[in-house]
C-alpha cells in the first residue's frame, strides 16, 4: 500500500505533506501525554504488521492493521503512522521520505474515519452487533486506504487511472482478511483489556 | 503466515566520507535534491539529475547500497509490468512512463540511502530537535524504534510457536489463532510499556530523554548546500527547457 518515491507529482507530494502535517499537529495536540507510550507501542505494532505476510492465492500480501490502529488511537493515528512510516523508510527502505506525507494520509486518514464512524459502536455494542461493526471497520479501513492511494495516483497523472483501479481491486482480498482480523482482535480486546479500546486522545473514553 | 524481519537490522552504521558533513546539512540537501528529482518529467532532465546520485554511489559501501536498491526495485518490477498494460495509448508510452518512474525511484533512493538513512534514529532525533519539531513527536519516534525491536523479538517467538503447534491450520481458524496471538502479544507488551513509562517518570520524567549530541555547522556544510542548490537549479532549468 506504499506509494514509492518518484511516482507522485510534486503537487501531490506537497498536498500529502500538508494534510499529513495538519493531521499530525491535531493528533499531537489531542494526544494525552500519559498515553504516549501506548501510541508508540501501537506505532511499532503497525510497523511490524507490514512484516507479517499473509498468503493470498499464489501470492501473498501484508497486514496493515489500519482499523485496529484507528479504533485504538483515535486522532493519534496520524503521528503514530507518520512515525512508523519514517522508521520503515529508515530501516527497511519501504516507501520513502518524500512520499511519506502521501503514504501517511492514505493510511492514517482511513484510520481516523474508521475511528469516527465505528469506535463508539464497537465500544458500546456487544455480540453480533459489535462483530459486524468491527468487521465493517476493518474492511472499510483497507478499502478507504486503497481508494486514497488511487486518488493520489490519479491526481498525479491521469495515465495512472487504470493502475489505480487495478490496485483498488487487488486490495479486496486484503480488506476481507483485515475485516476478519479486526473482528477477532476487537472481540479479544473487549474481553481481556477493554480500556485499550478507549483511545489515546485527551478525555477519550471518559 | 510468516514474519519477515531479517533485513531490519541491515541499517547499521558504516563509515562514509559523507559523515564529515553536519546531519542538518545532509537532511536539507537530500530533501531539496530529491524534491527536484521527483519533479523531473523528461529524460534529459533525468540524465542531468543522475550526476550527483552517481557520485553518491561511491561514497560508501556499494554492496550495502545494492542490497537497499534491490529491495526498492522489487516494487519497481511490479510497476514496469503494470504500467504498460494499464496506461492509455500505445504500450511504449506506458513503458516510457514506467522507465521514468523507475529511474527517479532509484536516483531518489540513492540520495536518501546515502544522505539520511545512515544518520539512524538517534541522530535524526537531534536534527528534528534542531528543526523545532515538537518533543512529543520526537519521543514518539524514539519509543517506537525501541518497541519495534522489542516486539519484533516477541512476535517472532509467538509466530514460531503458532507454526510449530499448528502447522496445518488454514482459513478462519488460522486467522482466529493469529489474531488471539497478536492480542496476547499486544496486551503483554502494552502493559510492559506502560510499566516502563511509570519507571521513567520515577527517574525524572521525559526531561533529557532525548540525548542531544553537539552538531557544528562548518564552511564545508555551506559549500555542500551551495553545490546541491546549484545542481538542483541546473536540473530544473534543463528539465523545463525540454518540456517547452
Amino acid at each position: 500500500m506504499h506509494i514509492s518515491e518518484g511516482v507522485l507529482s510534486p503537487q501531490m507530494l506537497a498536498a500529502g505533506w500538508a494534510i499529513a502535517g495538519a493531521g499530525t499537529v491535531v493528533g499531537l495536540k489531542k494526544l494525552d501525554p500519559d498515553k504516549i507510550v501506548r501510541v508508540a507501542f501501537f506505532s511499532s505494532v503497525f510497523f511490524l504488521a507490514s512484516l507479517v505476510n499473509v498468503p493470498v492465492g499464489p501470492s501473498s500480501t501484508h497486514l496493515s492493521l489500519i482499523a485496529p490502529m484507528g479504533l485504538i488511537l483515535g486522532w493519534s493515528v496520524f503521528p503514530a503512522v507518520l512515525t512508523a512510516l519514517a522508521l520503515q523508510a529508515i530501516l527497511l527502505r519501504f516507501g520513502g521520505f518524500l512520499a511519506l506525507g502521501a503514504n501517511t494520509v492514505s493510511i492514517a486518514l482511513p484510520g481516523l474515519i474508521v475511528y469516527l464512524l465505528f469506535a463508539a459502536g464497537v465500544r458500546r455494542c456487544a455480540g453480533s452487533a459489535a462483530a459486524v461493526r468491527s468487521f465493517a471497520a476493518g474492511f472499510a479501513g483497507v478499502i478507504l486506504s486503497a481508494a486514497g492511494v488511487g486518488v493520489f495516483l490519479w491526481l498525479s497523472n491521469p495515465a495512472f487511472t487504470n493502475a489505480a483501479k487495478f490496485i483498488f481491486v487487488a486490495h479486496l482480498p486484503l480488506a476481507l482478511i483485515e475485516g476478519s482480523l479486526t473482528l477477532f482482535m476487537t472481540g479479544f480486546l473487549k474481553k481481556t483489556a477493554p480500556d485499550i479500546l478507549s483511545g489515546a486522545d485527551r478525555h477519550s473514553g471518559e | 503466515m510468516w514474519f519477515d524481519a531479517g533485513h531490519v537490522h541491515d541499517a547499521e552504521y558504516t563509515a562514509s566520507p559523507i559523515d564529515v558533513f553536519d546531519p542538518r546539512c545532509r537532511v536539507l540537501c537530500a530533501l531539496l535534491f530529491s524534491g527536484v528529482l521527483a519533479s523531473i518529467q523528461s529524460m534529459p532532465g533525468l540524465l542531468a539529475g543522475s550526476a550527483v546520485p552517481v557520485l553518491l554511489i561511491f561514497a560508501g559501501s556499494v554492496r550495502e547500497l545494492t542490497k537497499a536498491l534491490l529491495h526498492v526495485n522489487a516494487v519497481a518490477v511490479f510497476m514496469v509490468i503494470l504500467l504498460p498494460l494499464t496506461t492509455p495509448g500505445p504500450v511504449t508510452s506506458g513503458l516510457r512512463l514506467a522507465l521514468l518512474i523507475v529511474c527517479k525511484l532509484n536516483l531518489i533512493s540513492v540520495v536518501m540511502v546515502r544522505m539520511i538513512v545512515p544518520l539512524g534514529v538517534g541522530r535524526l532525533d537531534n536534527v528534528l530537535a534542531d528543526f523545532r519539531i515538537p518533543e512529543k513527536m520526537r519521543v514518539l519516534l524514539l519509543l517506537t524504534a525501541r518497541y519495534t525491536l522489542l516486539l519484533m523479538a516477541r512476535a517472532a517467538v509467538m509466530t514460531r510457536a503458532l507454526r510449530l503447534r499448528a502447522p496445518d491450520l488454514r482459513g478462519g481458524r488460522l486467522y482466529s489463532a493469529f489474531a488471539c496471538m497478536l492480542g496476547t502479544t499486544l496486551i503483554h507488551s502494552s502493559d510492559r510499556a506502560e510499566r516502563s513509562m511509570l519507571a521513567m517518570r520515577c527517574r525524572g520524567g521525559m526531561a533529557g530523554f532525548s540525548q542531544r549530541r553537539p552538531m557544528t555547522w562548518r564552511l564545508r556544510d555551506t559549500l555542500l548546500c551551495v553545490f546541491f542548490a546549484v545542481n538542483a537549479v541546473l536540473i530544473a532549468a534543463i528539465s523545463l527547457s525540454f518540456i517547452r
